[in-house]
């Protein structure tokens, strides 16, 4: 606990009149060393006092009223009375005015307290003069504005926030958050169906599911969906809802007020499978893109830094399947830790495929290809096998991707991987081409891209392509 | 002519009044419990109205009252001076400066509550609101609800927690306004 929070259940046991005498003497230190203890603790005890007040229905505390009058000298005895009860109804009065006084600015934007706990607070610094968000704590919040790092809150409806600082957002009930800056993936539960995020551009409800939504200065907002689905409600000028598009599991779109959802094609992603914090993206892939026009085509592709690893998701539409060593083998230290691209299996078939990866300094690319097939001819070209193998799945052995691979001892399927790559020695883009070969048929996997950042001398300039 | 007894009445009812809110927040920064406020602030109306004649002029009610107010709250305090509950007369005249320097914003601060408590679940404010009315024993409250006490007052200062929060904000939304 640090000394904030110490002092707030210090201020609370006096003011509740349950400090001990050591409680007492502790807290007199804070407010001594501390201006800001001394600003919270005179809050504080004002809120306290308000609160009786406001309970009491607006009424001056009767008891000092009726000392006056017994305190009053008694020459002074008929005025005394006369100012007490003058003293009562005047301040009922002015309490009444302030309780009819009409809405101010600072009514504005309506909100709601919702109860909280939270689950964790990594390095996250609060917007303003706050106490730290502990873990564990259960809070009532109306508002949620974080400067930096990763603040998750589980909500009393089972939602469970992880709001990506800088962020800024404010419940408008128990279950719509209006986020007006930043990002944060949302995981609702049963319970929490409908859950609905609203920002300048539109709302995204959900339907079950767990998605992401980054809201930029700009206005415009993204959202992907991780499992399940979201309904995206836009709003037209008036700012009423406009249309609905629903989205789902590895899909994404980006879109500003009075505009249709357009296709999000690269996301980064964290090693669970959700939205990264700005500050923590790839720093050696700038996007990820390819060439499928179709506007209906929704796919996005994940981006993870240092996320191939032993049991890394390899596909943004189905989890599922994760990379995996070869059986009996370590995962290769070469690989471990590279920056990870995630793309969809949907994409197995499309034989004019082209997949864009721009970096932002020189790398070496890994391909992993399904060793069921044989190299298309740009990656036979253009890259060099490394000798190493992965493994992907577990893959349903009813599928077609694995119609003709025989189960493991466990029941299940994995296919095996050739692993290529190719240095880059100029930041830019790079372009790789379709899965496989024209004429190729049977099934077959899509196949998997990692990067890794050439070593560079320390100031060396990073060449870019014209 | 000198005002008759009536008008010198009205004259401190109506500055009374505007300052008494004030100074009653002044005086509960000064003391531990909610209880120990009436007393104070029945001997600083006494002293006053017992003074009101002394008084240059009307604008200076307001300095002169919280003047009255921290003299009276620093004797009760001398009197309690074996109550190990009770701050040290060195603190509590920091404490005082302080909230003698911030009672303009913590009277703004209070005027926001309404519409802090607004904000609460319907039944987080019922709770606070009972827990505050007069006579109520918080004790009882936790019998009803199948709660501790302790748990109970650790529920209060979340909320208390939240309305503080809630009203820092609205003053530094009107600050900007």
């Amino acid at each position: 606990m640090n000394q904030h929070e110490q002092a707030l259940e210090l201020i609370q046991c006096y003011v509740d009149g349950l400090a001990s005498a050591d409680e007492t003497r502790r807290l007199a230190k804070l407010l001594r060393a501390d201006v800001e203890v001394r600003e919270r603790f005179l809050e504080y005890l004002n809120i306290d006092l308000a609160l009786e007040d406001y309970a009491a229905g607006g009424q001056a505390s009767p008891a000092t009223t009726v000392e006056v009058n017994r305190r009053i000298p008694r020459r002074r005895w008929r005025g005394a009375l006369g100012v007490a009860a003058a003293i009562a109804l005047v301040v009922a009065a002015m309490v009444w005015g302030v309780r009819m006084r009409p809405p101010s600015s600072i009514d504005r934007p309506s909100s709601s307290f919702v109860a909280a706990e939270v689950l964790a607070a990594d390095g996250v610094q609060r917007v303003g003069q706050k106490p730290p968000f502990a873990t564990g704590a259960r809070l009532e919040v109306d508002r949620l504005q974080i400067a930096q790092g990763k603040l998750t809150l589980q909500l009393e409806s089972g939602v469970v926030l992880e709001l990506l600082g800088p962020a800024d957002g404010t419940f408008e009930t128990p279950m719509r958050l209006r986020l007006t800056k930043g990002r944060l993936n949302a995981d609702v539960g049963e319970q929490g169906r409908g859950f609905t995020v609203v920002t300048a551009a539109g709302e995204v409800v959900d339907l079950g599911t767990r998605f992401a939504v980054d809201v930029s200065d700009e206005g415009e907002t993204k959202a992907a969906v991780f499992s399940g689905q979201v309904r995206i409600d836009t709003i037209n000028s008036a700012g009423h809802r406009d249309k609905s598009w629903h989205l789902g599991e590895g899909e994404a779109v980006r879109f500003h007020k009075r505009e249709k959802p357009r296709r999000l094609a690269s996301l980064p992603l964290n090693l669970s499978g959700s939205l990264q914090a700005e500050a923590d993206q790839s720093s050696v892939i700038t996007s990820v893109s390819d060439n499928v026009v179709d506007v209906d085509f929704q796919r996005f592709y994940g981006v993870v830094p240092g996320g191939l690893v032993d049991g890394a998701s390899a596909y943004t539409d189905n989890h599922n399947q994760r990379w995996w060593a070869v059986s009996g083998e370590v995962f290769p230290a070469e690989l471990k830790g590279a920056e990870l691209i995630r793309p969809f299996q949907s994409d197995r078939h499309a034989l004019d495929l082209n997949v864009t990866v721009v970096l932002s300094e020189p790398a070496v690319i890994y391909v992993m290809h399904d060793v069921r097939k044989p190299p298309p001819g740009w990656l036979a070209k253009d890259f060099a096998d490394t000798g190493m193998r992965l493994r992907s799945g577990p893959w349903r052995p009813e599928g077609k991707v694995v119609q003709d691979v025989a189960p493991d001892e466990t029941g299940k399927c994995f296919l095996q991987y050739s692993v290529w790559r190719k240095e880059v020695s100029v930041a830019g883009p790079v372009e790789l081409g379709p899965p496989h070969l024209r004429g190729q048929g049977g099934p077959s996997a899509m196949y998997g891209i990692a990067v890794k950042p050439l070593p560079k001398a320390v100031g060396e300039p990073i060449e870019r392509k014209p | 002519m000198p005002p008759s007894e009536d008008q010198h009445h009205d004259d401190f009812l109506r500055l009374f009044a505007v300052s008494e809110p004030a100074l009653r927040a002044f005086v509960r920064s000064l003391v531990p419990r909610r209880e120990d406020v009436p007393e104070v602030m029945q001997e600083v109306a006494v002293v006053l109205w017992r003074k009101f004649d002394t008084l240059a002029a009307p604008g200076d009610f307001r300095k002169w009252a919280f003047g009255v107010a921290r003299l009276e709250a620093l004797a009760w305090a001398r009197d309690k001076a074996r109550d190990r509950h009770v701050f040290d007369p060195d603190l509590l005249a920091t404490l005082a400066d302080a909230a003698e320097s911030s009672s303009q914003r913590l009277g703004t601060q209070r005027e926001a509550l309404e519409d802090c408590l607004g904000k609460l679940p319907e039944a987080r404010r019922q709770l606070v609101l009972s827990a505050y009315a007069p006579g109520t024993r918080i004790e009882q409250i936790a019998v009803q609800r199948g709660q501790t006490p302790m748990a109970l007052y650790k529920v209060l200062h979340r909320i208390r927690l939240a309305l503080v929060e809630c009203t820092r904000r609205a003053l530094a939304q009107e600050q900007h306004a």
